[in-house]
């Protein structure tokens, strides 16, 4: 260019136009890009958000009308349960009008169009709106090919029950969709309750559009012979239902029909009209039917159509002035002698350079892809969890609004039996007994009536019965206290006053001081309705234990050490897994302050407000970051809430590690490929082969080294078989659970005594053997009995140790030894040198019958994050390794012998505490001492080839048989050093060495044989140029293998 | 001769090099795309010798043939599914034996196996102390829950309860239950009396013969002098030969009485005397003859593969689906790892030759379709009842408590000295 802006003024005139249009466009061109770059970006994390979103709601709705079925068919049932019931099939004239009373307490919560009950033989003998139909059989017409009889014949041939389809019916005449429960007395079949449903009720299950913005859309739908046909209204269309097929089929399947079909899935598709959605389409396994969720696309991109428009703009702008600047520019650019030249360097030889280009292009997108799922893996893989745990915590709450509504089921239905005057005063006890057995969730009844109210023998009468392991247990409260007055406690009697003063009621549990059981309650008043006035006559209250709340919240245990619990409006455990939290009465506010933990305050004040929760926070002693929900359950005022650490579920690092690997290698061909495209090679010139090798084993030196410095930082593995304790909730939950066994089991609870070591100094006389200088001390509370010896052991250690301190606080007693021991280490020298040293530091009670348990003493730590290496001296040098690593963890022991001792047997489960302590190699030693010879052995290896010739061939292969010596004595040492079974990872590098001499020998006894071949001439050369790139590529390999 | 040379070294060079990057570059690709690297073994466990086999390779090829399917369309998160065949040898020790055998040393994902409930009881234990996934493909007895079993064949109210009353309704009320010696037959005659007393109706006998004996005539004898409406037949395997040739040689015809059957289906059929069978009934989830498009494309898939003169039947569809289903939940999972493959089963639906079925999550058995067919001339079933849609299993007959129900089995387990079927005297 500048040779062409100094010919004529006139030339320069129009190169400088031209050069500033090619700035301009250039600038316009990289704005583009940018744009560009900017645009997909949004695009694709928008679209990948809503799509999550669309089948979030999908299984949500999905959900929603199960339950909403579940629900029918489960009154239907305790309908069907009762004996009226039954009753009212066989002998309708004398029943039937019980039942209609029994179905008026259910008018308000099933919501019906009708209801039947319908004999064996088909014949109908109740409903109540189709009066025609009574005494008509099912079976003949005008019923013979309605859902009803369809219905009734499959509920009553499997003895299951049914939902029929949802159908424009032959005698309705309008959609209608029944649900039918077979009825048996004593075994014998007697007939059917069927219920027909209400669609209205039901469309509003579906029509709930909160979180679709304004395109979103949900359609309901069942498969039909010719596609589908829409059996619900739409958000944009009223009168859809059973009006708008969809002709479809498998090979034009619309997303209904896949709906229909059983399918499930996510994706952008487009309708005919050309407009595109993001869609989520579910099978309603119960129902048989498809869900599909829309919403426009154009709405989620709303933000970004002005920059996608901009984007059509500068397109067209690139495009103008890349036309002006060719035009004006053509001459000046063919006189550009050193562009032509970078075009002929760059396509020296066209097809090759094509491929290598296209080479090229794949490695980087390949580069480009591993290195975003790299970044985004561990932020997806958390996201993925805390979606599944929203659907997991809505499906335990239903789980638990559906247990509750069991209990207050069972509490109104007695209480409303007691209104009606249908339960007789002598017929409780076979009530409450009955209740019981056919409902094992209950823990007991109590039916407690007024002063004078039961009868003017009784001021007072309660009968409580309650579940034993095989029978039922009958306690009259009125012998034993007063439930009318407030108790010393304030909470034993609440159940009957919070009842009679706000009607139905759910008491906190409360451990109750007749049973020794932390029972909860629900309880409502019964009236007496004899006279004119309604006025309460006493309390139905239920009992309930709090293991069922517990398998129900189990489920939602995340992780290792993540948990669910259940919060009263206090902030008082209902349910937690550490079940002294709940015995000692615990609140959060509680746990808050002990641990200095924001988080559980703002828990505490949302359950308080009964609303929903979620954050996350960074735990300091522990380095953890955890994170925390809170869902309420509305009818009790309760709140579910889930903690669990977000590294426990985030991608292991093992895997991330390998990420790493192969974003080194790819980089590696990457660099390699590019040196390959950019040096000239010409085949009469060899320094360009020499500038590509030299090239090579740069790039190649420094990929090995930084794989070397990554695989230095990974962290060692873990030991399977090991429960490693790392903050004081994982530490609870072990003791909580071993507990639980031993009690399970009927054998003594474990003793826990709080142990801690503190390390002085630790020397390794051989690799296999520790000596170890330290403190350890334990802390007896007022529990530990005063046989239990207070003295410790290290077993496998030979041990000398002294106490050297004892103290005394308000709480316990402190003992503090100061012990030298010798221990025995397992070693794993596979990947010498980048193996860690385990110590393991078993600690003991010298007490081996009582089930001893020595426990971590966390409190006794700063911090216990196993990377600050927390009961080791900052001071401690071990030559040759460094402390990366300390923690406790729990061992079960096997010792299969009794030891001599009988009592040794009575406890099945023992674990040791282990202190462990990793030490990491220090790398330089293990490279000067083996590496450096090594090298050594290979830059001579290098030295004598270079200079082998057809003369000095004998003198050379003597001096490669002196490297091989060198290199056996070499090896000798590091196995005599090391011992392993397998093959050490530097052992890999000596056999590179060995075979290159191998080869180097035979090498010089072709070129004695084949002096004049120019093939192994050209050959030679070769091999000498590319010597240390094998070399090397041969190591890297290696290494990535090894490590991968 | 040497600027040739070179030339023909730097080409290849570039091209080796262009391989090495195209398929390191796809191999990262599906590394990131899928967390194992390894093809997906998975095991099929069924008799391919002894008295069961009869039944059994049949659904061995159903198996393959599902295997081969998602193979052909690509296997499952990019690799193939390897089946490892094992052999059950129609003895119950060792079905438990090959089962470990598969998981320990093949290490399969998932098993595909097992006909008789003896079998199924023997490798309970196996699939859950391994905590690895079994399909089971038949229709049983109940009484049964396991989080490592799915179970694709019918739940007793999916078949046996509909049954009995169907004859009920049509048959007739008094019943001679015959059958094999084993715990099938025996939950299932003890569900059919409680659903016979259900309805009025009358047991005049009950007979049991060793599984794969050909001593039959003092049943027949029984089945004379008792007279009963219908017959209810348990029997399974090569014994149902002999049961109705003798049947047939009394002068027994399904004129006089019919025999409902709950372990004869299409591929039985062939062995048996089709002619004399004309009007007997049989009880399926899943008969050939179905006229929906996925069952029509099944069988021609089937009769491509081994043969125009090979018939399905209800074990074998069910044998089908259940691959199909657990390909569909791995590739939900994006793994093959039990938990995170079971968690997606549950209500997973497929659409089935028989109708859309799915996976009942607290049961684990599956929402089936109920049809009672009978016996035509070409060895083929005309449908004569269809619920019309899939119905819930219930593992648990609602006669009794489900302990008590366990006590029932534990009786007949200490009856039959720790074996799921009666010993046998030598």
């Amino acid at each position: 260019m500048g040779r062409s802006m100094v010919k004529t003024n006139n030339k320069i005139r129009y190169s400088w136009i031209g050069f500033t249009i090619g700035l301009t466009c250039a600038f316009s061109t990289l704005l583009l890009l940018l744009g560009y770059g900017y645009y997909w970006y949004q695009y694709t994390t928008a679209i990948a958000k809503t799509t999550h979103h669309i089948e979030h709601i999908a299984l949500k709705r999905s959900y929603d009308i199960e339950i909403f079925f579940q629900h029918y068919i489960k009154i239907l049932h305790a309908i069907a349960k009762k004996d009226v019931t039954a009753r009212a099939l066989v002998a309708p004239d004398d029943h039937i009008q019980l039942f209609s009373d029994v179905l008026a307490s259910y008018e308000d919560t099933l919501n019906y169009k009708d209801i039947f009950l319908i004999q064996s033989n088909g014949s109908i003998v109740y409903t109540i709106k189709n009066k025609d139909l009574l005494n008509q059989r099912v079976y003949e017409e005008p019923l013979k090919h309605s859902i009803i009889a369809d219905s009734f014949q499959r509920s009553i041939m499997s003895l299951t029950p049914d939902i029929s389809p949802f159908t424009v019916d032959t005698y309705f005449n309008e959609p209608a969709l029944v649900i039918c429960i077979p009825i048996l007395q004593d075994n014998h079949v007697v007939g059917a309750l069927m219920m027909q449903m209400d669609p209205a009720h039901f469309y509003t299950v579906v029509r709930n559009y909160q979180e679709l913005g304004n395109s979103g859309e949900i359609t309901l739908g069942r498969g039909i012979e010719q596609g589908t046909l829409l059996i619900a209204p739409t958000r944009h269309v009223s009168n859809t239902a059973f009006k708008l097929q969809e002709r479809a089929d498998d090979r034009n399947p619309t997303l209904l029909y896949r709906a229909t079909r059983g399918e499930q899935g996510s994706g952008i598709y487009r309708t005919k009209e050309r407009v595109s959605y993001i869609a989520a389409w579910r099978y309603i396994p119960q129902t048989g039917w498809g869900l599909v969720v829309t919403i426009s696309i154009s709405e989620i991109l709303g933000h970004l159509s002005f920059l996608y428009e901009g984007l059509l703009w500068l397109i067209l702008i690139v495009l103008c002035l890349t036309t002006v600047f060719v035009i004006y520019m053509r001459t000046t650019l063919l006189q550009i002698s050193h562009l032509k030249e970078l075009f002929h360097i760059l396509y020296q030889s066209r097809t090759t350079r094509i491929s290598l280009s296209i080479l090229w292009a794949f490695l980087i997108m390949g580069l480009i892809a591993i290195v975003y799922r790299y970044y985004t893996l561990p932020y997806r893989t958390i996201q993925d969890v805390k979606r599944d745990l929203t659907v997991s915590m809505s499906k335990t709450k239903e789980n638990i609004a559906q247990y509750q509504y069991r209990i207050a089921q069972v509490g109104s239905a007695i209480a409303d039996d007691l209104n009606n005057g249908r339960l007789k005063k002598e017929d409780l006890f076979i009530r409450m007994n009955r209740d019981l057995e056919e409902n094992p969730s209950l823990f007991g009844i109590i039916i407690a009536y007024e002063p004078q109210q039961f009868d003017a023998a009784h001021n007072l009468y309660a009968p409580f019965v309650t579940r034993t392991d095989h029978s039922r247990k009958i306690y009259q409260l009125e012998n034993i206290y007063n439930y009318t007055q407030p108790d010393q406690s304030g909470y034993q009697t609440k159940w009957y006053r919070n009842a009679l003063k706000k009607g139905p009621v759910w008491i906190d549990p409360y451990v109750d001081m007749l049973t020794r059981k932390r029972l909860g309650f629900f309880a409502v008043p019964f009236y007496d309705n004899s006279g004119n006035q309604h006025k309460p006559i006493g309390v139905v209250a239920i009992a309930y234990e709090l293991h069922d709340l517990r398998a129900l919240v189990s489920t939602l245990n995340i992780g290792q050490t993540g948990y669910a619990f259940i919060l009263s409006d206090k902030g008082l455990f209902i349910e937690h897994p550490l079940e002294s939290y709940i015995d000692q009465g615990k609140t959060i506010f509680d746990i808050s302050q002990q641990t200095a933990n924001d988080i559980l305050q703002k828990m505490g004040q949302h359950a308080a407000l009964n609303r929903p929760f979620r954050g996350s926070y960074f735990d300091p002693k522990t380095s953890q970051k955890l994170h925390a929900r809170l869902e309420p359950i509305t009818s009790t005022r309760w709140s579910l809430g889930v903690l669990f650490v977000e590294q426990e579920v985030s991608i292991s690092p093992k895997i991330l590690f390998r990420y790493q690997l192969w974003i080194l290698l790819l980089i590696v061909l990457i660099s390699l490929v590019t040196i390959a495209l950019f040096v000239r090679i010409e085949n009469n010139n060899p320094r360009a082969y020499k500038n590509f090798a030299f090239f090579m084993t740069i790039m190649l030196m420094v990929a090995q080294i930084v794989t070397w410095y990554r695989i230095a930082q990974s962290n060692p593995d873990e030991t399977a078989g090991e429960i490693k304790i790392v903050d004081s909730i994982g530490l609870d939950k072990f003791f909580d659970n071993t507990t639980n066994k031993a009690v399970s089991k009927n054998e003594p609870k474990p003793i826990a005594i709080p142990t801690g070591i503190f390390i002085n100094a630790i020397r390794l006389p051989e690799l296999n053997r520790a000596a170890i200088q330290a403190y350890v001390w334990q802390r007896y509370d007022a529990s530990i009995p005063k046989k239990t010896a207070r003295d410790i052991q290290l077993p496998g250690a030979s041990i000398d140790k002294e106490i050297i301190y004892q103290s005394k606080d308000a709480d316990a007693q402190i003992i503090g030894w100061k012990v030298h021991a010798m221990i025995t280490q397992k070693t794993n020298f596979t990947f010498f040198p980048f193996d860690d040293i385990r110590i393991k530091i078993p600690i003991a009670s010298t007490d081996i019958i009582d089930n001893v348990l020595l426990m971590p003493d966390l409190s006794g730590y700063q911090y216990i994050n196993p990377k600050l290496v927390p009961g080791v001296s900052p001071e401690l040098y071990v030559p040759g390794f460094n402390a990366v690593q300390s923690f406790f963890a729990f061992e079960k022991i096997r010792p299969q012998t009794n030891f001599g001792l009988k009592e040794y047997t009575a406890v099945s489960d023992r674990f040791q505490l282990n202190y462990i302590l990793i030490l990491s190699r220090n790398l330089i030693n293990a490279f000067v001492v083996y590496l450096v010879p090594l090298l050594i052995i290979l830059f001579s290896l290098f030295a004598l080839f270079l200079f082998t010739n057809q003369q000095n061939v004998l003198p050379i292969v003597t001096s490669y048989t002196g490297l091989l010596f060198a290199l056996v004595l070499l090896h000798q040492t590091l196995r005599n050093s090391y011992p392993a079974e397998r093959i050490l990872y530097i052992e890999y590098f000596f056999f590179f060495v060995y075979i290159s001499i191998l080869l180097m020998v035979l090498h010089s006894l072709f070129l004695k044989m084949y002096s004049n071949s120019q093939f192994f001439w050209y050959f030679t050369a070769t091999l000498r140029i590319f010597f240390w790139p094998l070399q090397l590529l041969s190591w890297f390999i290696t290494t990535i293998i090894v490590f991968y | 001769m040497a600027r040739s040379y070179y030339k023909i070294k730097k080409s290849a060079l570039i091209i080796l090099l262009l391989i090495v990057g195209i398929m390191i570059t796809i191999t990262a690709w599906l590394f990131m795309r899928a967390p194992f690297r390894s093809a997906l073994k998975v095991g099929i466990l069924h008799s391919l010798t002894g008295t069961m086999a009869i039944s059994e390779k049949n659904v061995v090829d159903a198996t393959l043939l599902a295997i081969k399917t998602i193979n052909k369309q690509g296997g499952i998160l990019g690799k193939k599914i390897v089946p490892i065949l094992a052999d059950g040898k129609s003895d119950w020790p060792t079905f438990a034996k090959e089962a470990e055998r598969l998981i320990t040393q093949e290490h399969v994902h998932v098993i595909f196996g097992c006909w008789t409930s003896a079998s199924r009881k023997e490798v309970k234990p196996i699939i859950e102390q391994y905590q690895c996934l079994l399909f089971y493909p038949v229709q049983y007895e109940g009484l049964e829950q396991s989080p490592y079993i799915i179970y694709t064949g019918a739940a007793p109210n999916q078949q046996i309860i509909p049954a009995v009353n169907w004859c009920f309704d049509h048959l007739g009320s008094s019943f001679f239950l015959v059958g094999s010696d084993y715990v099938f037959p025996r939950t299932a005659h003890e569900i059919m009396k409680y659903t016979i007393a259900s309805r009025n109706g009358t047991t005049v006998g009950e007979a049991y013969i060793e599984l794969g004996s050909s001593n039959v005539q003092p049943i027949i004898d029984q089945i004379i002098e008792k007279k009963p409406a219908v017959i209810l037949n348990t029997i399974n395997g090569d014994s149902n030969i002999h049961f109705f040739k003798a049947l047939r040689a009394a002068g027994i015809t399904p004129e006089k009485i019919p025999c409902m059957s709950f372990s004869v289906a299409e591929p039985e059929l062939t062995q048996l005397h089709v002619e004399s069978m004309i009007g007997d009934y049989a009880t399926w989830n899943y008969f050939q003859s179905i006229t929906r498009p996925t069952n029509e494309q099944f069988v021609q898939r089937f009769k491509t593969e081994y043969g125009q003169h090979r018939v399905v039947g209800d074990p074998m569809e069910a044998a089908y689906f259940g691959v199909h289903l657990w390909a569909r939940a791995v590739e939900r999972a994006q793994s093959a790892q039990t938990p995170l493959v079971l968690k997606q089963l549950d209500n997973l639906a497929y659409n089935a030759p028989e109708a859309i079925v799915h996976i009942d999550p607290e049961t684990h058995h599956t929402w089936k379709a109920i049809r009672v067919g009978k016996i035509k001339s070409d060895g083929q079933f005309t449908i004569v009842w269809d619920s019309g849609k899939a119905v819930q299993p219930l593992p648990y007959p609602i006669y009794k408590h489900k302990a008590a129900w366990q006590q029932f089995l534990d009786q007949l387990y200490k009856q039959w000295e720790g074996q799921w079927s009666k010993p046998i005297i030598k």
